[in-house]
């Protein structure tokens, strides 16, 4: 996946910001440089892709500081200050239902 | 060793070169033996836990605990036999690498590791109307398209490890202490699994969490995660687990067939884990798995088959991962070849079963445990 990073410009809001992105487990975490103005789910694919985490799950991001999950549709740079930590989680289900 | 994984020291950016693409795919037929009418990208993140166990195996468990799954590099090589009516059959392949003690490991993984990858073909041609739900289909592994990794003559094709993952903390711990004190559980341990111990009081707030949804009314399925620190043992280089207690699910959406982690519940449970990161006993504490309940019968409460009063244990049980906990598993501890599942159900009768699953194959198998009456701080190595 590729995703645009703005170029650096002389003021007023940031071209690009760093977000550390961690995995539910705590287990991986990677540094990532986004545009403010990216909408959050092109964020959140990019980092699954970035981690290699499994392609054939939905995930979503969390603010690691308030928990809220942050808006899909939204631009990242509007919900969360730069140098963030976010979780990326993943939107599944235990169930045995085809068990029953 | 370091308690979190590093960090690169520069900042990913997006248009960073990505992983290279697999070179294999998987080949989905609605026919045995028929023409191909999907060929479903075997991506570099569905390599993730087969190069993880092999890492697990060759450099871990073999004194290079500092190793990180990040630096990993291996080499993929398929594994054929030719068959007279079906022509060339791709049985898996073999992933190869070198430990920084010179020594050559591989290990073997069935297009079986790998049947995620055809059910998500499978969810494709669903989506484009080819195929219909509940259908059947056939599926085999084989080269991606445009890609030719089974040449005779090549060395493999190249695979990495996933950046950010570094090599897991762990506390030195004598192998044999915990042995000597050690109740096998939860059935045979299949030769290759690493050792995993319970405490007493760990596996038994496990089951009572699992099950506790069986009481609710209707009844719904609950759980939790496995909490506790990998260790490596001093005088053979060995890992193995130790949990030592249980964090419940809360604030879950759960229904009789399946439960769900909300916002709330992970951030609960990063919490405490942070917390007890903090502390120095607990600092090495880190989750290991996930249990739950299947609190339900088999098929649907069906009356006990008529061989029932006479065989000894009963196959018809709900303790089974089913095809959505794995699915959970895989997108929750990908490249954690450590990894533990745990399903507390009921068989044909009401009587409680359970399962216990490790990591071996590259998948979730059936494996056992050890219980021990506790773990204290005497049990450490010196300098641990």
């Amino acid at each position: 996946m590729k995703t645009e990073v703005s170029s650096p410009s002389g003021g007023g809001v940031p071209d690009a910001m760093i977000v550390h992105a961690v995995n539910v487990t705590g287990s991986q975490e990677i540094p990532i440089e986004v545009g403010p103005s990216l909408s959050v789910r092109s964020v959140t694919d990019a980092i699954a892709h970035r981690m290699a985490l499994p392609t054939d799950v939905a995930w979503s991001l969390r603010d690691d500081r308030s928990s809220a999950y942050l808006d899909d549709e939204g631009a990242i740079g509007d919900q969360i200050a730069p140098g963030s930590r976010v979780v990326i989680t993943p939107k599944s289900h235990l169930g045995g239902g085809l068990l029953g | 060793m370091a308690d979190a994984p590093s960090i690169g020291p520069e900042a990913a950016r997006w248009d960073a070169p990505s992983a290279k693409a697999a070179p294999l795919a998987m080949h989905l037929h609605l026919e045995r033996g028929g023409e191909a009418v999907a060929v479903e990208p075997v991506t570099p993140s569905d390599l993730v836990d087969p190069l993880a166990e092999l890492w697990f195996d060759s450099h871990l468990r073999r004194g290079f605990s500092g190793f990180g799954l990040e630096q990993m590099r291996a080499l993929l090589k398929p594994v054929h036999r030719d068959d007279p009516e079906l022509g060339r059959i791709w049985e898996g392949f073999d992933l190869e690498t070198r430990n920084p003690g010179g020594e050559v490991h591989s290990g073997f993984f069935t297009r079986e590791s790998l049947e995620h990858v055809a059910s998500r073909g499978a969810r494709r041609l669903i989506a484009e109307g080819r195929l219909e739900a509940g259908s059947l289909y056939y599926f085999g592994l084989g080269p991606a398209e445009g890609a030719d990794p089974w040449a005779e003559g090549e060395p493999g094709a190249p695979i990495e490890g996933p950046p950010g993952r570094g090599a897991p903390g762990a506390l030195r711990v004598p192998l044999a202490r915990l042995l000597d004190r050690a109740t096998p559980a939860g059935g045979e341990t299949t030769e290759g699994h690493h050792p995993v111990f319970f405490t007493r009081s760990a596996r038994d707030r496990a089951e009572r969490i699992a099950r506790r949804g069986g009481d609710a009314q209707p009844p719904v399925e609950t759980g939790g995660l496995f909490v506790g620190p990998l260790c490596v043992c001093p005088d053979t280089d060995e890992i193995f687990s130790v949990v030592t207690d249980v964090l419940e699910a809360a604030e879950t959406e759960a229904t009789k067939y399946s439960l769900t982690y909300s916002g709330p519940t992970w951030a609960r449970i990063q919490a405490i884990l942070r917390a007890r990161r903090k502390q120095n006993p607990s600092r090495h504490h880190r989750l290991q798995g996930q249990h739950h309940g299947h609190n339900f019968l088999p098929l649907e409460g069906a009356t006990p088959c008529a061989a029932c009063d006479y065989v000894e244990s009963c196959t018809r049980t709900t303790a089974h991962l089913s095809s959505d906990d794995r699915t959970w598993c895989r997108a929750v501890f990908p490249g954690e070849p450590w990894q533990l599942s745990q399903v507390f159900g009921l068989d044909a009768r009401s009587r409680p079963v359970e399962a216990f699953y490790g990591q071996r194959g590259g998948m979730l198998v059936r494996r056992g445990y050890y219980v021990i009456d506790d773990f204290e701080d005497s049990l450490l190595d010196e300098g641990a």
